[in-house]
C-alpha cells in the first residue's frame, strides 16, 4: 500500500510549501519518476529526495531548509 | 490553465495597458484648455498636464504588472480549493485596476464635455464609474477572501482580529459621510471648473454615492482582514513568505485606495485654505506612491508563488 507513503510525503512537504505541497510533489513524481503520484514506493524515495532538493533550491537560498526537507523525505525509507 | 495559456493572458493585459496609455496621452494633450484661475499660458498648462500624466502612467504600469502576475499565478492553480478563492481575489484586482484606468480615461473627456454643455451628464457618468467598478472589484475580492478564510486553520482566527478594522471603517465612513454632506456645492455649483458638485439632492447623494462607497470600503476592509488571517494561519514556511508579500500588497492597495477616495472628498468639503489644500494634495501623492508600491509587492509575491507552481 503506497497511498499512506504518498500522504506522508505530502504532510512533510506541507511544512515548506503549504497548500502548494501536493501539486509540487505530484509534478516531481510525474516528471522525474515517470509514475502516477499514488504509485510511489519506498524504493523511489532516494531519487525523489534528490529531485526535491534540486527543485527546492530553485525556490530558496536557505541550504539548511533544503537539506532538512530532503533528509526528511529520505528518512521515510526507514 | 496551462502555463502557455496563462502567459498569453498576461501578455494581453500588457497589450491593453499600452493601448490605454496611448489613448490617455492623446486624449489628455488634445483636450481643449479652459481658462484657469492661475492665468497659466497654454504651454505651462501642457507642462503641468505632463507632470500629472507621468505619475499616472507609472502607477498604471505597476498596477497592471501586479494584477497580471497575480492573475497568472491564480490561473495556474485555479482547479484547487485555494486556487479557486485566490482566482476570485485576482479577478477583483483586475477589475479594480481596469476600473481605475477606465476612470482616468473618462476623466480626460471632462473639458470636452464641459465645453459642449454636458457638464452634468459627465458628472453623473463619472460618479457611476467611480462607484460601480470599485464596488464590483472589492466585492469579488471579498468573496475570494471569504473562501480563503474557510480553508484556513480556524484556531488562529478570532472575532477580535476584525475589531480594529471595523473600528477604523466606522471612523472613516462617518467622517466621509459628514465631509460629503458638508460640501457647500454638493447639490449645485456656480462654477464647475472651480467647485465640484454631485448635482443631486442630499437623499440621492446618500443613496447613490455615500452608501455604495461606504459598502465598497466595508468589503475591502473585511477582505484584507480575511486575507491577512489566512496568511497567518497558512502552513508552509516558503509558501507563507511568498504569500505575506502578496497579502501585504493587497492590504496596501485596498487601504490606500480607500484613503485616496476619503481624502478626495475632504478637500471640497472642508473649505480648506490654500496651504491646507496643498497639504492634502501632497498627502494624496504620497499615498498614490505607496499605493503603487503595494502593486509592486503583489507582483513580487505572485511571482514567487508562481515559481513554486512552475518548478519541476
Amino acid at each position: 500500500m503506497t497511498v499512506s507513503l504518498y500522504e506522508d510525503i505530502i504532510l512533510i512537504t506541507e511544512d515548506y510549501l503549504g497548500p502548494a505541497a501536493q501539486r509540487f510533489i505530484d509534478r516531481q513524481i510525474t516528471f522525474h519518476l515517470d509514475k502516477k503520484p499514488e504509485q510511489i514506493n519506498k524504493a523511489d524515495l532516494p531519487k525523489l529526495a534528490e529531485w526535491v532538493k534540486v527543485s527546492l533550491a530553485l525556490l530558496t537560498e536557505d541550504r539548511a531548509l533544503v537539506d532538512g526537507f530532503s533528509e526528511r523525505i529520505n528518512a521515510l525509507t526507514r | 490553465m496551462d502555463i502557455v495559456k496563462a502567459k498569453s493572458v498576461k501578455r494581453n493585459y500588457y497589450l491593453g495597458l499600452i493601448i490605454s496609455a496611448l489613448v490617455y496621452v492623446i486624449l489628455t494633450f488634445t483636450a481643449p484648455i479652459l481658462s484657469n484661475s492661475y492665468n497659466l499660458s497654454n504651454t505651462s498648462t501642457r507642462l503641468l498636464q505632463l507632470a500629472f500624466v507621468l505619475p499616472v502612467l507609472l502607477i498604471w504600469i505597476l498596477a497592471v504588472y501586479g494584477a497580471a502576475n497575480f492573475k497568472y499565478y491564480s490561473s495556474l492553480i485555479q482547479d484547487s480549493a485555494d486556487g479557486k478563492a485566490l482566482d476570485k481575489v485576482s479577478n477583483g484586482l483586475v477589475v479594480l485596476v481596469a476600473g481605475s484606468i477606465v476612470q482616468s480615461l473618462f476623466a480626460t473627456l471632462r473639458t470636452r464635455m464641459i465645453t459642449s454643455g454636458h457638464a452634468i451628464g459627465f458628472t453623473y457618468l463619472n460618479i457611476a464609474l467611480t462607484i460601480v467598478l470599485p464596488i464590483a472589484a472589492f466585492y469579488m475580492i471579498y468573496l475570494g477572501a471569504s473562501g480563503l478564510v474557510r480553508l484556513a486553520r480556524q484556531e488562529g482566527i478570532t472575532p477580535q482580529s476584525y475589531l480594529f478594522p471595523i473600528v477604523a471603517f466606522t471612523a472613516l465612513s462617518s467622517t466621509y459621510t459628514w465631509a460629503v454632506l458638508n460640501n457647500p456645492y454638493r447639490n449645485a455649483t456656480p462654477d464647475i471648473i472651480k467647485y465640484t458638485s454631485y448635482f443631486m439632492p442630499d437623499i440621492l447623494i446618500i443613496l447613490l454615492v455615500v452608501t455604495p462607497i461606504v459598502a465598497t470600503w466595508l468589503f475591502g476592509i473585511l477582505a484584507v482582514t480575511s486575507i491577512k488571517n489566512y496568511q497567518h494561519s497558512a502552513k508552509g514556511s516558503l509558501y507563507r513568505q511568498a504569500l505575506a508579500k502578496l497579502a501585504n500588497g493587497l492590504l496596501a492597495v485596498v487601504v490606500f485606495s480607500i484613503l485616496i477616495q476619503f481624502l478626495g472628498a475632504l478637500g471640497p468639503s472642508l473649505n480648506l485654505s490654500s496651504a491646507s489644500l496643498k497639504f492634502i494634495i501632497i498627502l494624496i501623492y504620497v499615498i498614490l506612491i505607496l499605493y503603487a508600491v503595494g502593486y509592486g509587492f503583489i507582483a513580487s509575491g505572485a511571482k514567487r508563488l508562481a515559481k513554486i507552481e512552475e518548478v519541476k
